[in-house]
């Protein structure tokens, strides 16, 4: 896989706001912006492998910003990655309780003017919580879910996917999916007691 | 709820419903806690399949990427192989002359020496900032070393500059443990703002303070990575700096 064409910050929001351009403009995320975000997680104690999950995570975060048209250009893309990769890595250490780290951030830190990326990250932790939920279902299941909700495609496109023999097969299953997903989310204490709260 | 009452909130959910029942499951949502509970239940199972699909694109992506990485890393020992293959039949009848040449580099290598090769001072005046020269420049043009720390220590807000000059000063005075503060400083500072303000500077020269601080392994890492950048304002200094020169002096720091 090779990056055919480089990208400026207005040509990058458009290729990932595009489904045709996604897989490129993440190569091109990865290729230009991991060894900075990879070195600030590792300055921070992070291992190399804590790095390129952190970056991951980056990514994913910084994508679903934009297709939710919450990025208003008002920093740099490599800053406003940073300020993200930052903010998941303290709540990482926050969690993992690792204070000593903690303390020589906070220290480092301190004089720094730096970006709150907070208000676009808030329902970050719920979505990556939801979507392991996902794994929790079958193989066929999480397939049907994902071909429907996320690569967007019609009841006949994804009989090439699937080895179903018709469209109301494929129709019946993602209703049987969709509702045992619900009654995992219904499992969980958390996602449970956030529901309640939602329909008061 | 009955299986068909949550079909048709899942159809409802989908967009792919009549416009009277439209009204009607809208209604029952408002109305009936049940049939909301599962509504918020449903958006949010919709949240998290559409938040795992962009999470499984990117670590395909991302894999994909390392993979390339890992190939284009791995394919240099290759040719070092068939390369070290030919080289030992060539060893093999000049054992001597290298041995002796292997001698001749360890004991001439040292890292006084080294540093002297790689240090050039930085001049403030061919680069920038000359124009409306404060006191620390002054000072720093005037090579009056204690008197660049002494302003920068008294200067209430520093920036990559100020970083950067007192880090050289301190480099002239041989204090390299302060020089390397100084230098890391304005690399925090940068990976934190994703500017680049003094950045290939300080790169260079925090890998010089490194070596005289007999910390060549660290040194080691940075001059690679500004070899791997044609980009770099070090580039060449950086290419004239043998890795070779740099594990001698390491040994040689270990005994």
């Amino acid at each position: 896989m090779k990056v055919e064409r480089k990208f400026d910050d207005i040509e990058l929001i458009a290729a990932i706001r595009d489904k045709k351009t996604l897989n490129q403009a993440i190569l091109f995320i990865y290729q230009q912006y991991s060894d900075t975000v990879s070195s600030f997680i590792i300055h921070y104690g992070g291992s190399r492998q804590d790095a390129q999950d952190i970056f991951q995570e980056t990514t994913v975060a910084f994508i679903d910003i934009v297709e939710n048209g919450k990025f208003r250009m008002e920093a740099s893309i490599k800053t406003f990655l940073v300020s993200i990769a930052r903010n998941i890595w303290f709540n990482d250490l926050r969690k993992k309780e690792r204070s000593g780290q903690r303390e020589k951030m906070f220290e480092n830190n301190r004089e720094q003017k730096e970006m709150d990326v907070s208000q676009f990250i808030g329902d970050r932790e719920l979505k990556q919580q939801l979507s392991e939920l996902l794994s929790q279902l079958g193989e066929p299941c999480r397939k049907i879910l994902l071909l429907f909700y996320y690569e967007s495609l019609s009841m006949k496109e994804m009989l090439d996917h699937l080895p179903y023999e018709n469209e109301q097969v494929v129709r019946n299953k993602k209703y049987k999916c969709l509702l045992q997903l619900t009654e995992i989310i219904k499992g969980h204490p958390q996602l449970a007691k956030q529901i309640s709260e939602l329909i008061k | 709820m009955s299986n068909d009452q949550q079909n048709i909130l899942i159809d409802f959910l989908d967009n792919n419903i009549g416009n009277l029942q439209f009204l009607e499951v809208g209604e029952s949502i408002l109305k009936n806690k049940e049939t909301a509970q599962q509504w918020e239940c449903l958006k949010l199972a919709v949240k998290g399949i559409e938040y795992a699909g962009l999470r499984e694109r990117v670590a395909l992506v991302g894999k994909e990427w390392q993979s390339q990485n890992q190939v284009f890393e791995k394919s240099k020992p290759a040719i070092v192989r068939n390369l070290y293959r030919n080289a030992i039949r060539v060893a093999a009848s000049i054992f001597l002359l290298v041995g002796s040449a292997a001698v001749y580099k360890y004991t001439t290598v040292t890292s006084e020496g080294f540093l002297n090769k790689s240090y050039t001072s930085y001049d403030l005046n061919t680069s920038r900032g000359a124009v409306n020269a404060d006191k620390l420049e002054r000072a720093y043009r005037d090579k009056n070393w204690a008197e660049v720390l002494s302003v920068f220590n008294s200067l209430d807000s520093k920036n990559n500059k100020s970083y950067f000059l007192a880090g050289m000063a301190n480099m002239e005075l041989k204090k390299y443990g302060p020089a390397i503060t100084n230098f890391e400083q304005i690399i925090n500072t940068n990976t934190r703002s994703g500017d680049n303000y003094f950045g290939d500077e300080a790169q260079y020269y925090l890998a010089l303070s490194l070596i005289a601080n007999h910390e060549e392994s660290k040194a080691g890492i940075i001059i690679n990575q500004i070899k791997a950048n044609k980009d770099h304002l070090y580039y060449n200094q950086a290419n004239e700096i043998s890795n070779l020169d740099l594990k001698i002096i390491q040994i040689k720091d270990r005994k």
